[in-house]
């Protein structure tokens, strides 16, 4: 927070930006067919791209941007919910808004529908609908309950994210089997299918939603020690809960839309990040970003290089190698 | 004192119902600058309800509160904790802060929310957990202190607002006796010396008259009592105020009435 209590979150700032440095740099070279330096550099010249250049350049690299950018909004996401909700089980993924957004990108897929705003698809548009009203259903059913508790908010989570999860299959029982197949393996989280076109539309919608998180830093930690505390110091509560819930929405729904619902980084993340550089959300919230792209990269590359030439889905292996890691940490750290 | 005598609360008929209860029924009260006010009365009086309505963590329903002769309800929150330092009755029990995060967090209303708190910042929220005797606390998660030290964090956070008036619910409450009495210390230290004015609820009737200037008491809901404390500290007053009989004592010097309740045979 300041020189006195920033220096372990400054070496751990370095350490993480070394990482997903080598990272970027390293991952688009491994593969099913590796690729080395010299097999790329000559993408500047005159001659047309060869093969490792066109797989490292058009296959690969938007691959790797588009999962570091996945990661850092899912993880980003997931440490303002968990200050919001002050519960450490929030994230969009548990309290519906993955489901909400992939409800929104189905029913878009579904209806074959083919307007769009520059920037923007019309499936990120509609998943970022579905997240939204997801959100706000979430938090409207449990306001309107008596003795409103953040646990009550988590099952009507739960609850809302089941009913998503239906509207979802009954969506899936009505499409061919083709299509139906396709809407279970995109369920699964896959960033297999990318090019730098969708790397953009991922980038404006986590950069808005992501950025009007980034600046909630002060909020979040108010938030975090309490409605009563945080209004007590000067934080419009109301309207920081709604703005993030916005933002939220924005972010998850243009990643979702591309990526899948892809589970574990936003509810991860933000507790190792909080290991490592302390509940501060000024240090929090860049390491998130860091910490989250550096995971969903490192995954990314296992799911495609595991058991090549076959994928294993994003999200099963978010979930096989986070869910182990996260409870060697809670043993290492009992606080 | 200030010599503005005008006051920096006005609150107005103000009521609060949740559901069929009333917790607060008709509540009118002043509270000038420099003054200290104790709020006692029994349990469910509507004491604390109160307290959350002067800084807005409920808004008024029916009646008025004045901050300063503008309506808390047209005022930003962060304009209403500029000027208003509020101590809640129950701090959460996860607060995984140091000490110093927290006081700097109190600095929200002061400055540019954007902005990481500067070492300047941290100099002045060391210099104030200094003032209540807790500079050698700065680097402890406040979530791992006693009671006693948590709520000497929680005054030293509300006061990192520079607040004109400090609100408290109950400061001492559960704390043991030298806690209280650091606790009271530093409440007389910033009332008499700075000129902050202090309004807190209370069930240490003694605490209320050793050291208010003023005694609003309230019962069912409505204030029933509002003046000195030595015109509460009497029969029947203070019995009726909380049905029960007290014994009475007279302290030293400055220090007037106290009361307990009486032993029950």
């Amino acid at each position: 927070m300041t020189a006195r209590t920033r220096k372990p979150a400054t070496r751990a700032f370095a350490a993480l930006i070394l990482l997903a440095a080598v990272v970027a740099v390293a991952a688009p070279l491994v593969g099913s067919s590796n690729v080395s330096f010299s097999d790329i550099a000559g993408i500047f010249d005159a001659e047309p791209p060869t093969a490792a250049e066109r797989i490292f350049w058009q296959v690969r690299a938007p691959r790797v941007i588009l999962a570091f950018i996945a990661g850092a909004t899912l993880a980003l996401c997931g440490l303002s919910f968990q200050a919001v909700f002050r519960n450490p089980l929030a994230s969009p993924f548990t309290l519906g808004v993955s489901g909400g957004a992939a409800f929104g990108a189905v029913l878009a897929i579904k209806l074959g529908l083919a307007f769009s705003i520059p920037g923007v698809s019309v499936t990120q548009i509609f998943a970022f609908g579905g997240a939204l009203a997801s959100i706000f259903l979430v938090y409207g059913i449990a306001r309107a309950r008596k003795g409103f508790t953040m646990a009550t908010m988590l099952l009507t989570g739960v609850a809302v994210s089941f009913f998503f999860s239906a509207l979802i299959m009954f969506i899936q029982f009505f499409a061919d089997y083709a299509h139906s197949f396709s809407m279970v393996r995109w369920m699964m989280g896959s960033l297999s299918i990318v090019g730098y076109k969708q790397v953009a539309q991922a980038a404006v919608l986590s950069a808005a939603g992501g950025a009007a998180i980034f600046l909630r830093r002060s909020e979040m930690n108010l938030l975090t020690a309490g409605d009563e505390i945080a209004r007590g110091r000067g934080v419009d509560v109301d309207r920081s809960r709604a703005a993030i819930f916005f933002a939220v929405s924005l972010a998850t729904g243009g990643v979702v839309a591309i990526c899948g619902p892809i589970g574990f980084v936003g509810l991860m993340i933000p507790h190792i990040m909080r290991l490592i550089v302390g509940p501060d959300h000024f240090d929090l919230a860049p390491a998130c970003i860091l910490g989250g792209g550096i995971f969903l990269v490192l995954c990314d590359t296992f799911a495609r290089t595991a058991i090549s030439p076959f994928e294993i889905p994003i999200g099963v292996i978010t979930a096989m190698l986070g869910g182990p890691f996260f409870i060697w940490l809670l043993f290492r750290h009992p606080n | 004192m200030p010599a503005d005598n005008c006051p920096i609360y006005s609150v107005r008929s103000l009521s609060y119902e949740i559901g069929d209860k009333r917790v607060l029924d008709s509540v009118s009260m002043d509270a000038k600058p420099g003054e200290f006010i104790a709020v006692v009365g029994p349990n469910g009086a509507g004491k604390s309800t109160l307290l959350r309505h002067l800084v807005r963590v409920i808004m008024p329903p029916k009646g008025a509160v004045l901050l300063y002769d503008k309506c808390v309800t047209t005022l930003r929150q962060r304009e209403i904790a500029a000027g208003v330092g509020y101590v809640p009755q129950s701090s959460p029990v996860y607060l995984p802060f140091t000490a110093l995060q927290f006081v700097l967090m109190g600095r929200y209303p002061r400055m540019n929310p954007l902005v990481r708190p500067d070492d300047r910042e941290a100099a002045r929220a060391l210099e104030i957990l200094n003032d209540v005797g807790m500079a050698d606390f700065a680097d402890r998660r406040v979530d791992m202190m006693s009671g006693g030290e948590r709520q000497k964090i929680f005054i030293a956070a509300a006061l990192a607002q520079e607040p004109s008036v400090l609100l408290l619910d109950e400061p001492t409450t559960y704390l043991d006796p030298k806690h209280q009495r650091d606790i009271q210390r530093i409440l007389q230290s910033l009332h008499r010396e700075r000129g902050t004015s202090v309004v807190a609820v209370t069930h240490d009737i003694n605490f209320a008259a050793r050291f208010s200037d003023r005694i609003v008491a309230m019962k069912k809901g409505a204030a029933v009592y509002d003046g000195p404390p030595d015109g509460l500290m009497r029969k029947p007053r203070l019995e009726e105020l909380f049905d029960t009989e007290f014994d009475y004592a007279r302290g030293d010097g400055e220090d007037g009435v106290f009361a307990f309740p009486r032993r029950s045979l």
